[in-house]
C-alpha cells in the first residue's frame, strides 16, 4: 500500500515525558500499556481511540509519546494519573510538547543532567540499602531484600544526620 | 505565594524526607508546601508551612487542636465528617481547611455549610489523590462529588485549596499537572491557580484597614 502524501496525513504532536524515579528503567512496552490504561480509564474507549497514543522513544530517563494534534492536553492529563507500573510507584511528568521527534531529542540532550548513576551499597543500622546519588543532593534508597523492600527518598543532609 | 501544595506527608508519615519534598516541589513549580506533622521553616524563598491534621470525627478533638495550634505553628486541617460535625467545626476559630469531603455522605456539605465556610474563611480542600490513584466507579463518584462542591463554590465563593496529598516523591504533581487534574472536576485554569495560592490568605487573613500615625 502506498503511504499517504504528507498533506493527507493526520497531524501529530509529540510529548517529552520524564520518568521518575530514574532507576525504574521501564521498557517501552510496559510504558505503552500503562499509559493506554490511564487514557482508557480516564477518557473512555472512544476518546482513547481518537488520541492515537504511541510510545515512539524511551530511555532510562525520558520517553517520547505521540498523539494526534489537539489531543495533547488530554494525554497530559491522563499521564498525570499514572501512579504505578509493575507494582512500583512511578510518575510520568510531561516536560515539553513539539511537532517533531527531532526537536524533543535535542531537548533531551539539554535537559539531561548526566548519566543515571549506578547503585552504591549503604548500611544504615542493620539494614542494607542500594543508594542512588543524583545531582542536587538527592538520594534514593532501596532496601535490599526479597520480602519488604523499603523505599526512601532523602537528601545527602538527611543521610549525614542519620 | 504563587503556588502551594496544600497537603503533603513527609516522613515519618510518608517515605520522603521534608528536605527532599522541598527540592522536588521547587522543581515542580511550587514555592511552598503544607507539610503535615512538621514545623514551619523557610529556605531560599521556599516556605514549608507546618500543618496539623485532625482525623478524629469529634468536635472536642478539633477544639483542642485549634487551641494548641497557634498561627505561627501553621495550618489546621480537619477531615470532614457528617453534616452536623462539619457545621460545628466550621465555626471553630482556628480551623483553616476541611478535607476529604468526597469520603463523606452526599448531604454532609450543603448550601448552608458552604455559606458558613465563606463567612468564616474556611477552605475546602480538593484532594487530587483519588483522581490519580483510583479507577472506575470510585473515581467517578469522587469527580461527581467535587463537581457538586465546585457548583456551591461558584455560588458562595468560599476558598478552595488543591492538594496532591503526596506521601512520596512519585506522588507529587507539578503545578501544571494539578491545573490539568483540577480541570477534570470543573475548575477552570484561573480558578485553579487562585486555589493554589489561597493558603497565604488563610494563615494571615486580611484585616480591616488601620490608620497609622
Amino acid at each position: 500500500m502506498r503511504p499517504r502524501p504528507p498533506t493527507m496525513r493526520d497531524k501529530r504532536r509529540y510529548i517529552l515525558v520524564r520518568i521518575t524515579p530514574l532507576w525504574a528503567c521501564p521498557d517501552t512496552k510496559s510504558l505503552y500499556l500503562v499509559v493506554q490504561e490511564a487514557i482508557t480509564s480516564l477518557w473512555g474507549d472512544v476518546l482513547a481511540a481518537g488520541i492515537q497514543m504511541a510510545v515512539v522513544y524511551g530511555d532510562r530517563e525520558f520517553c517520547i509519546i505521540r498523539c494526534r494534534r489537539g489531543c495533547e492536553g488530554q494525554l497530559e492529563t491522563a499521564l498525570s494519573t499514572v501512579s504505578t507500573m509493575n507494582e512500583q510507584g512511578i510518575s510520568l511528568r510531561s516536560y515539553a510538547v513539539s511537532g517533531t521527534i527531532h526537536a524533543l531529542k535535542r531537548r533531551i540532550e539539554k535537559c539531561r543532567k548526566g548519566p543515571v548513576p549506578d547503585a552504591r551499597e549503604l548500611i544504615i543500622g542493620e539494614r542494607i540499602f542500594e543508594a542512588y546519588y543524583f545531582p542536587g543532593q538527592k538520594v534514593d534508597l532501596l532496601e535490599k531484600g526479597f520480602k519488604s523492600r523499603e523505599l526512601l527518598f532523602l537528601t545527602e543532609t538527611d543521610i549525614e544526620e542519620m | 505565594m504563587i503556588a502551594t501544595d496544600a497537603t503533603v506527608f513527609p516522613s515519618p508519615l510518608g517515605n520522603t524526607s521534608v528536605r527532599r519534598m522541598v527540592l522536588e516541589s521547587r522543581s515542580l513549580g511550587f514555592d511552598s508546601i503544607v507539610a503535615i506533622g512538621q514545623q514551619g521553616w523557610e529556605q531560599d524563598g521556599f516556605s514549608v508551612i507546618g500543618g496539623t491534621l485532625v482525623r478524629e470525627p469529634q468536635v472536642k478533638a478539633v477544639i483542642n487542636a485549634a487551641r494548641v495550634n497557634s498561627p505561627a505553628k501553621g495550618l489546621l486541617v480537619v477531615n470532614a465528617g457528617n453534616n452536623g460535625f462539619n457545621r460545628a467545626i466550621i465555626q471553630v476559630k482556628g480551623v483553616h481547611v476541611i478535607r476529604h469531603l468526597h469520603k463523606t455522605e452526599k448531604n454532609s456539605f450543603d448550601h448552608i455549610i458552604a455559606r458558613m465556610s465563606a463567612e468564616n474563611n474556611v477552605a475546602i480542600d480538593i484532594d487530587l489523590r483519588p483522581l490519580v490513584m483510583s479507577r472506575g466507579v470510585w473515581r467517578q463518584k469522587t469527580v461527581q462529588r467535587y463537581k457538586d462542591i465546585i457548583g456551591l463554590c461558584d455560588r458562595f465563593e468560599f476558598p478552595l485549596t488543591i492538594s496532591s496529598n503526596a506521601r512520596s516523591v512519585v506522588e507529587l504533581r507539578s503545578v501544571r499537572e494539578m491545573v490539568n487534574l483540577a480541570s477534570l472536576v470543573g475548575i477552570a485554569e484561573p480558578d485553579a491557580r487562585e486555589a493554589l495560592a489561597v493558603i497565604k490568605s488563610l494563615i494571615s487573613p486580611a484585616g480591616p484597614v488601620q490608620v497609622v500615625g
